[in-house]
């Protein structure tokens, strides 16, 4: 339970009393390794056709951009049977599919040949609840200075789920998420919190949730641990999804094949 | 009993050996004089530890915790030797019966006397190695962050001793982890040592007496945790009249009372300690606040000439509240009392009922529930001291520790969307046996053996899971990583039913071979097990601190340790050079599974790999101890590991089954601390510090996922921070040095970080909050930081 973790809080006050600056650090650079970005969103209310898949590779770390792998053959195929073709838009790295058919619950296989090695994982389709109600407060965030947002959705009390939360408004330059589940929630009206200084009049927030596999729960806890630096713990090295790469068993690639239904609601602070 | 008596034969055998050995009852055919007495300060607060020696032979003995000695002396004329760290030594007639020897501080006197020995030199004969003591007045020179002195910062300037960094909670001795120091005060463990997340110990310097602080060569009555032993003694209140002392500082004030009652059979001693509020937390003009207290007392009471009472007692809070976002509030509390009682000259018991408490609570009120979690513990002791000829002391005694562990209620208020939960409290107990032998065998040889019997059951009422295999964490071979494993059923355990058992038999040995008064070389070898773990897959320590007890799924932890010195005294003790190279391992040292949730989780065996620790290194220690400088040099050059390997050939383990180093690994550990007395209003101090980076893993590259940046990380702890190094000087000022009565003050100036250097605390990678693009970042916590505290007593 991710939220639990504000019971380390007082780490937070260290942190605010504490200098912080940007330093030069030379870093070397590994072998570059192949990065699977496959995450299928099923947005409620859309058809959920139109899909794409990411193909990179790691960069050095101070590097703007990561480079794009093309030339990869990329499919899922369905329970059924039927495959799903992704197309590259040449040299992007980007592999598109316009009849994908998303079906709650239902497991998905992806395969990928690129550079002579496969590919291969395979997921299931989570199912989210509908975000019912966003609000916002003015005296929230940490000090009690910030406008706080909250936004809520009800919990399945029959089943164990996890969520991954992305909150995005134009303060910000990247989505921050997060991830959750409902051990401590269980059936309950659950609600999701973001806050930030410059929020202001006529600023507007989305948030989008995802239903999500207690394995990529996982996975992501990992990878936003990794992303935001914390200073108290040893980063995991080699986060492995659930990617396998069947020519080479112990070359595995980065990334994770994920599969969720989405919810998203919005909200303009007045 | 069993082992009592198996050493006790032990005892006989090597007494056997020994050709020159005399028969205890033969012993005594020349006139011996026995002179009982008490060692006291100036104000006539007793000193545990100090040394009386009958003057110009090597016959002496060391005072016990509350400042009492029995020395057996050859002859009527003799002389005692009396000395102390940090106070002129005393030299007195014997008397009839009982003597009261009041030592006198040496700082101050400098010019009038020369100080010819004090306690600081190194014990040369006696068989116990791997010990630091450090008193009040040593720790009060020792200039400290804010100008607190600080006990446990000070050990820091001690060989083998390091932490995690500045303003880290815990300590770790010779590469061992935190959990893993016994921290005794009056005898009672503390479960936290620090207060606002490790600025400052929860050891207030006024009413610490003495510290020491045991690295190896552990003796027997000691036992519970592998690393050290800390072993704190809270000042017993003055004899002679009533006083007070206190100091006022820019973080926090201090203020203690002591004095005796009913006619000097009864003494005090009361002291707080409190920091101011809003100190740290100028965020804004809310009602932010952060703080912390300690209340110390301790009392004792003469009933008559062979039975003495005391009481002792620690309450300490660190209390944070932010606007209304969360509020907490933690501490330590304890009790002891203890009846001690002289069965004859040579026979002393000590009785003990212990409790402590450490709680840790926390209001969340954006998600809108409260949290607790709590360890207590009940304590009974009984030690013995017996005294059997000046060459042969025995120390026995049995100890019954219980356990109750609360790891955590979750408590939602209405609006909450949290259910209440209360996880899986957890009931032990640890009982344990000891016999322990300081033994001369001739001039030149001593030891000090024992053997510690332990045991550990963990009680009901508790629900145990079941898993198939009895594997709780389960290795997912297609993807390389470690799932939990889901549980086939469960068993009840009712109140009070075992749920599991461990013993152990842990042997101590200690030697020491003197070449001559001047030089010696000492070997030590000692096992000791420790049936607790904490929970922690952060740097160090944070105040929520929840411990597991060993268990179906957790064993024990084990060490072995072995340690071999050279020691020696130079110009009559003028210089002193202690050496010790060190070795020990550690089994079933616990790690996580990338991802443990160690918070909140009633399955915690699902998270946990077993693995192992090992460090060893080198230590060197050169104290100059008389003079108007004084001080030391002490370097470590050590590594420390740990290794939690697959466990079969699919299983990648922890960093591919590798030893990694672990967080608090220090290679080079270099401290200087200085002590000058100008003249005798002023008195310079000054130390310095110089340690490798601790280990860290720096990135190899990044990459995107869903339009996030994530470091690559390839492998653990592959690079260092930069070195850590500072100088602090402090400047101790007494007005007015000849008064001995009425207010007396001083003022103590200090600057920390002399030179500024911004010491990483971690450095971190992660995209730049408005430019989105990936830097790294530092984090130091103290830059330059001058302060002033008034110090007085009266």
């Amino acid at each position: 339970m991710k939220k639990l973790r504000y019971i380390y809080i007082l780490a937070f006050v260290l942190v605010s009393i504490s200098c912080e600056d940007t330093v030069e650090v030379d870093l070397e650079t590994a072998d570059p390794k192949l990065v699977i970005d496959a995450e299928i969103d099923w947005k409620k209310g859309t058809s959920g056709n139109e899909q794409s898949i990411k193909l990179t590779e790691t960069a050095g770390y101070y590097e703007r951009e990561t480079p794009p792998v093309s030339g990869a053959v990329v499919s899922i195929t369905a329970e059924t049977g039927e495959i799903f073709n992704f197309e590259e838009e040449p040299g992007t790295g980007i592999y598109r599919c316009t009849d994908f058919e998303p079906v709650i619950g239902a497991n998905y296989t992806l395969a990928i040949m690129v550079e002579g090695e496969s590919y291969t994982a395979t997921e299931q389709l989570m199912p989210v609840p509908e975000i019912t109600a966003m609000e916002y407060i003015e005296d929230g965030g940490f000090i009690g200075e910030d406008i706080e947002v909250r936004g809520y959705y009800q919990d399945n009390p029959e089943t164990e789920d996890y969520y991954l939360t992305g909150f995005s408004s134009h303060v910000l330059p990247y989505t921050e998420y997060s991830v959750s589940d409902d051990s401590f929630t269980q059936g309950n009206l659950v609600y999701d919190i973001f806050s930030h200084e410059d929020l202001d009049t006529g600023s507007e927030v989305t948030m989008k949730l995802y239903g999500i596999s207690e394995r990529f729960y996982n996975y992501m806890s990992l990878i936003l641990e990794s992303a935001e630096g914390n200073p108290f713990r040893v980063p995991a090295a080699n986060i492995k999804g659930n990617i396998r790469n069947t020519t080479d068993e112990n070359n595995a690639p980065y990334g994770y094949f994920r599969l969720s239904e989405t919810s998203e609601k919005s909200i303009t602070i007045e | 009993m069993k082992y009592l008596l198996k050493t006790l034969y032990f005892i006989i055998f090597l007494l056997c050996l020994h050709p020159f050995y005399t028969p205890l009852w033969a012993q005594k055919k020349t006139q011996t004089i026995k002179v009982r007495g008490q060692v006291v300060n100036e104000n006539g607060t007793p000193l545990p530890q100090a040394t009386v020696v009958e003057y110009g032979t090597q016959n002496g003995v060391v005072t016990d915790m509350d400042g009492n000695f029995s020395i057996t002396v050859s002859k009527a004329d003799a002389k005692l030797e009396v000395s102390y760290m940090g106070y002129k030594t005393l030299y007195t007639e014997i008397a009839k019966d009982f003597i009261k020897i009041s030592l006198q501080p040496d700082a101050s006197q400098l010019d009038e006397v020369v100080v010819t020995q004090n306690r600081s030199i190194t014990e040369i004969r006696k068989p116990q190695m791997s010990v630091n003591r450090l008193s009040s007045e040593e720790i009060k020179r020792i200039p400290a962050v804010l100008g607190e002195a600080d006990p446990l910062k000070s050990l820091l300037q001690l060989p083998g001793v390091t932490n995690s960094g500045e303003a880290s909670s815990g300590f770790n001795v010779r590469g061992g982890a935190s959990d893993q120091n016994l921290i005794l005060l009056d005898g009672s463990p503390i479960f936290s040592d620090s207060h606002l997340l490790g600025f400052f110990s929860v050891f207030n310097p006024d009413v610490v007496q003495e510290m020491e602080l045991y690295k190896g060569g552990i003796p027997a009555r000691f036992g519970g945790r592998v690393s050290s032993v800390l072993d704190v003694q809270q000042k017993t209140g003055s004899t002679d009249r009533f006083h007070m002392n206190g100091g006022i500082g820019l973080i926090s004030s201090r203020l203690l009372a002591e004095g005796p009652f009913d006619n000097g059979k009864g003494t005090f001693m009361i002291a707080g300690r409190s920091s101011y509020a809003h100190l740290f937390l100028k965020l804004a003009d809310n009602d932010n606040s952060g703080y912390f207290y300690d209340l110390n007392t301790k009392l004792s009471y003469q009933l008559n000439d062979n039975n003495k009472l005391f009481l002792s007692a620690y309450f300490g809070r660190d209390v944070f509240k932010l606007s209304n976002s969360f509020s907490t509030s933690y501490g330590n509390a304890m009790m002891n009392l203890r009846w001690n009682h002289q069965f004859s000259e040579s026979l002393v018991s000590d009785l003990s009922l212990i409790y402590s408490d450490y709680s840790f609570g926390l209001d969340l009120s954006f998600y809108d529930f409260e949290w607790d979690n709590s360890i207590e513990t009940y304590n009974f002791k009984y030690d013995f001291n017996h005294r059997i000829s000046d060459n042969f002391q025995l120390r026995y005694g049995l100890n019954a520790l219980y356990y109750d562990f609360n790891p955590g209620t979750i408590k939602p208020r209405d609006s909450s969307s949290f259910n209440f939960r209360q996880l899986k409290k957890k009931y032990a107990l640890e009982p344990s046996l000891y016999v322990e032998a300081e033994h001369k065998i001739s001039d030149r040889l001593s030891l000090n053996y024992g053997l510690r019997y332990s045991a550990f059951y963990r009680y009901g009422q508790e629900e145990i899971n079941i898993y198939e295999n009895d594997t709780p964490v389960i290795f997912n071979s297609e993807l390389g990583i470690y799932e939990n494993a889901t549980p086939t059923g469960s068993k009840h355990y009712g109140k009070g039913e075992k749920i599991a058992d461990f013993n152990q038999l842990e042997p101590r040995i200690g030697l020491s071979y003197a070449f001559n008064q001047e030089h010696s070389v000492k070997l030590s070898y000692n096992r000791m097990s420790q049936y607790l773990h904490l929970l922690s897959n952060t740097l160090s320590p944070t105040p929520v601190s929840t411990w597991m007890p060993s268990g179906p799924f957790i064993e024990p932890q084990i060490l072995d340790q072995v340690a071999f010195g050279y020691f020696r005294n130079f110009k009559e003790g003028t210089y002193s050079l202690e050496t010790e190279i060190f070795y020990k391992k550690v089994k079933n040292r616990i790690d996580y599974i990338d991802n443990a949730e160690l918070i909140g989780n009633d399955h915690l065996e699902t998270e946990i790999l077993k693995g192992k620790a090992r460090a060893y290194g080198l230590e060197v220690l050169v104290k100059k101890n008389t003079g108007k400088l004084t001080g030391w040099i002490s370097y470590t050059l050590s590594k420390a590991e740990q290794q939690t390997p697959g466990r079969n050939p699919q299983e990648t383990g922890i960093n591919n089954g590798e030893w990694y180093l672990t967080p608090y690994d220090k290679l080079h550990n270099l401290a200087v601390t200085a002590g000058y007395q100008l003249n005798r209003k002023w008195s310079l101090g000054g130390n310095f510090i110089f340690q490798s980076g601790r280990p860290v893993t720096f990135p190899k590259g990044r990459y995107e996922i869903g339009g996030i940046s994530v470091p690559d990380y390839r492998s653990r702890s592959d690079s260092r921070l930069p070195s850590y190094h500072h100088l602090d000087l402090s400047a101790t000022y007494v007005p007015k040095p000849e008064k001995k009565k009425g207010w007396q003050g001083e003022w103590v100036f200090s600057i920390f970080n002399l030179y500024g250097r911004k010491n990483a605390a971690s450095i971190t990678f992660h995209p730049n909050e408005n430019t989105g693009y990936s830097e790294a970042t530092r984090l130091s916590v103290f830059g330059i930081i001058p302060s002033i505290i008034y110090n007085f007593k009266f």
